[in-house]
């Protein structure tokens, strides 16, 4: 699928459900950018994808000196760029949208400032289209594929870049931010990057000042993206030598995240990875760690377009499909350790699965 | 400006006694509180998120790194903040404020209701509304029942407009950092770096010299209005139009620079404008004087879009929200403000300028310009 087949795929759905208007918002607090979905562009303001059925589609674009890198992304798309994206859409559609036969994606999103407004004009009677058009529209490019791949690479290096950089005494928040343009100096565009250390973490968070101390273990998720798509590694380093019992219990949850990447071919439900994880530490007796609150979730879907195929959970039903890419991360809270990183970026092949990351995650060293 | 919105901010953004004291949340507190006062509302909520929280970081210095976060302050001037994040995320949310009641925000309705079951009768009153997604607010109407949510930001707006001597020592260290990027930026394009590379050039000086964040944007082709660096490789581009944001403390230094090897008129005159401009600026002066002094330098060109706002008051947030829905009409004495003059020509002699000024009583100071 590139991006003119994604049009199909939506012009389709429109087709199929009897909507000849279809108004695209992003869902940005949440990490997904609908219209970057659709476009290719990803905004610095409020952007919103009208498609209109059998029509070309429009992309308004916010400030009004957006309109060149819009058009330079969008290039299938006409670009309207504007300081009032509603006053465009009241334009557009002058005499009304056409009852019935209009659907809405993530307008409830945008700030109120704009939303408001233009839900407003769009009216109740709208259908929300959120997760059929995410559906019509999963898989993803083979550009975006290779991009994973790309910012998987990037954050590997910067793993490797943190083992050299890091040192006691040294904040959380000035590794975090180093490592984060030294991913930029590599190519990415945006990183959703979480690096915290305690000798005993309880979960992984944003970074803070503190400083890094002997006996530290530093959790990293690393999630460059890559031209808009993001990939993830999951890392874990200590600071000093390790205990036997960490390295152990590192290396269960190593093990758990491969017995749950090995399952995974075309045709199981996503549900059978997170099982086949849980499996794995709970015959070694952690299965009250395998739930809420410890754990929710044992990886997830990469956007920044679309997080499909979800969640790496039991209760997710989705039945995977050649070129799905997701992240595998146990991500387990240890009684004896506190919580543990290891995840790799995955996507489905024909037969089975590719690991987009060169090396799998290993119990990593900051010399202390 | 806009700028790009990463998905989670590294930076630190820990509150720091050193910083910006205790004591100064306090009587912002208080100085809320009074406002407050006669309204009728028996509590406040606060809403911020990691893209638009200048009321929350003002009240509580709790700025949310992901996703969106509240204060609920009570009338006795209790506060809580409910942060993204699980429980065993608190450790490092309770980092960011000195408030002590830090707890996760899962259901923000439920969050709201439940601290409401315990306040006094009465509307709830809510700040920075316009930042909220649009269907956050009929939700938590919904969780409130019969108890009203009161749009107040109106009211408490003034409040983030007004400057005090810690966020004007605040700002004037974020210009610091504004100009060790932008020193830069300038050097980067004379070594012949490209775009991107000029970019990060100015995003790792400004973060070397402690900004808690930082956002540049660059041309994307030969005098291209500043935008997101999006793709992983970009040209040497002359003249290089450029647009940097330097957060420090929370309090915001933004400034726009044109970088060309052979100068053009068209930059020259823009840089006139923007001296006309600083001649004009003091405490009273109207925003209507000062673009008109700019036009008079830049007759018979067309206005950048990106200057189409020529002046706007900066601080927690880049652009201020202004008791006028056209923006700032008249300078005050003690706050700080961007000043903007652009051309653009259809050809790639374009140019951008800025410079950040406190506005006093007879003149104005300035703090960062992008003149040479």
């Amino acid at each position: 699928m590139d991006f003119a087949a994604r049009h199909e795929a939506a012009q389709r759905l429109m087709e199929q459900e009897g909507i000849d208007v279809m108004l695209v918002a992003p869902n940005e607090l949440n990490r997904v950018d609908t219209v970057f979905h659709l476009t290719g562009y990803r905004g610095v303001g409020e952007t919103l994808a009208v498609l209109r059925r059998g029509e070309k589609p429009i992309l308004i674009v916010t400030p009004e000196w957006e309109a060149e890198r819009a058009q330079a992304r969008a290039p299938q798309w006409t670009v309207r760029a504007t300081n009032d994206l509603p006053q465009v859409v009241m334009t557009l559609f002058a005499s009304g949208l056409p009852q019935g036969r209009t659907a809405t994606v993530n307008l409830g999103r945008l700030p109120i400032s704009i939303g408001k407004r233009l839900g407003e004009f769009v009216g109740a009677d709208a259908r929300k289209f959120e997760g059929k058009l995410e559906k019509a529209l999963m898989p993803k490019t083979a550009d975006e594929i290779e991009h994973a791949r790309r910012a998987t690479a990037i954050g590997e290096k910067a793993f490797e870049r943190l083992l050299e950089v890091a040192h006691v005494g040294m904040p959380e928040c000035d590794l975090a931010v180093e490592l984060k343009l030294y991913m930029e100096e590599l190519g990415s565009d945006d990183n959703f990057f979480l690096l915290t250390a305690s000798p005993h973490n309880r979960a992984v968070q944003p970074s803070s000042g503190r400083k890094l101390e002997k006996g530290d273990i530093i959790l990293a998720e690393m999630t460059p993206t890559y031209r808009g798509q993001l990939a993830q590694i999951c890392r874990t380093a200590v600071v000093g030598p390790p205990s036997n019992l960490l390295a152990d219990k590192y290396a269960l949850v190593v093990r758990a995240m491969e017995a749950g990447i090995r399952t995974i071919r075309p045709g199981i439900k996503m549900s059978e990875v997170a099982n086949a994880i849980d499996a794995v530490l709970s015959a070694e007796g952690y299965a009250e760690y395998c739930r809420p609150p410890h754990i929710r979730r044992r990886g997830h879907g990469l956007g920044h377009g679309s997080n499909a195929p979800g969640d790496v959970a039991p209760e997710n039903e989705v039945v995977l499909q050649e070129d799905m890419v997701f992240v595998v991360h146990p991500n387990q809270y240890l009684p004896e350790t506190g919580y543990l990183l290891c995840g790799e970026p995955v996507r489905v092949t024909g037969t089975g699965v590719e690991q987009l990351s060169k090396r799998t995650a290993r119990l990593a060293v900051v010399p202390a | 400006m806009r700028v790009t919105q990463p998905a989670v901010l590294v930076g630190n953004y820990d509150w720091s006694e050193a910083q910006l004291p205790k004591a100064e949340y306090e009587a912002r507190i208080k100085s809320v509180l009074e406002k407050l006062a006669g309204s009728g509302v028996a509590g406040l909520v606060v809403y911020g998120n990691k893209v638009d929280n200048a009321a929350l970081a003002y009240l509580t210095n709790f700025t949310p790194k992901i996703e969106s976060g509240i204060a609920l302050v009570a009338k006795d001037g209790k506060v809580r903040i409910h942060g993204a994040g699980s429980p065993q995320m608190m450790v490092n949310a309770k980092r960011l404020t000195w408030v002590e009641d830090v707890r996760p925000l899962r259901d923000l309705a439920k969050n709201i209701g439940e601290w409401a079951e315990e306040a006094a009768p009465g509307p709830l009153g809510v700040w920075a509304t316009e930042a909220m997604p649009t269907d956050l607010m009929p939700r938590l109407q919904a969780g409130l029942g019969e108890r009203k949510l009161v749009d107040l930001n109106a009211t408490l707006d003034p409040l983030l407009r007004e400057k005090s001597p810690s966020a004007q020592r605040l700002v004037r260290g974020a210009c610091v950092m504004l100009g060790a990027a932008s020193t830069s930026l300038r050097a980067a394009f004379r070594a012949g770096a490209t775009a991107r590379e000029a970019a990060v050039a100015a995003e790792k000086s400004a973060s070397e010299k402690g900004a808690q964040d930082v956002r540049a944007l660059v041309s994307l082709s030969k005098g291209g209005t500043p935008t997101a660096i999006d793709y992983p490789q970009s040209g040497k581009l002359d003249p290089l139009l450029a647009y940097i944001a330097v957060r420090h403390a929370g309090y915001w230094a933004e400034g726009s620079l044109t970088l060309a090897s052979a100068p053009g008129a068209t930059l020259a005159r823009t840089e006139e404008a923007l001296k006309a401009m600083l001649t004009k600026v003091k405490a009273g002066a109207t925003t209507a004087e000062i673009k008109q002094a700019a036009q008079e330098k830049l007759q018979g060109l067309e206005i950048h879009p990106a200057a189409a706002m020529p002046v706007n008051g900066i601080g927690l947030s880049l652009v201020e929200r202004e008791a006028d829905p056209q923006g700032v009409t008249r300078l005050e004495e003690g706050r700080i403000y961007t000043l903007r003059a652009g051309v653009r020509k259809p050809e790639s002699d374009n140019a951008l300028l800025s410079a950040m000024i406190e506005a006093k009583a007879g003149q104005a100071e300035i703090l960062w310009s992008s003149l040479a």
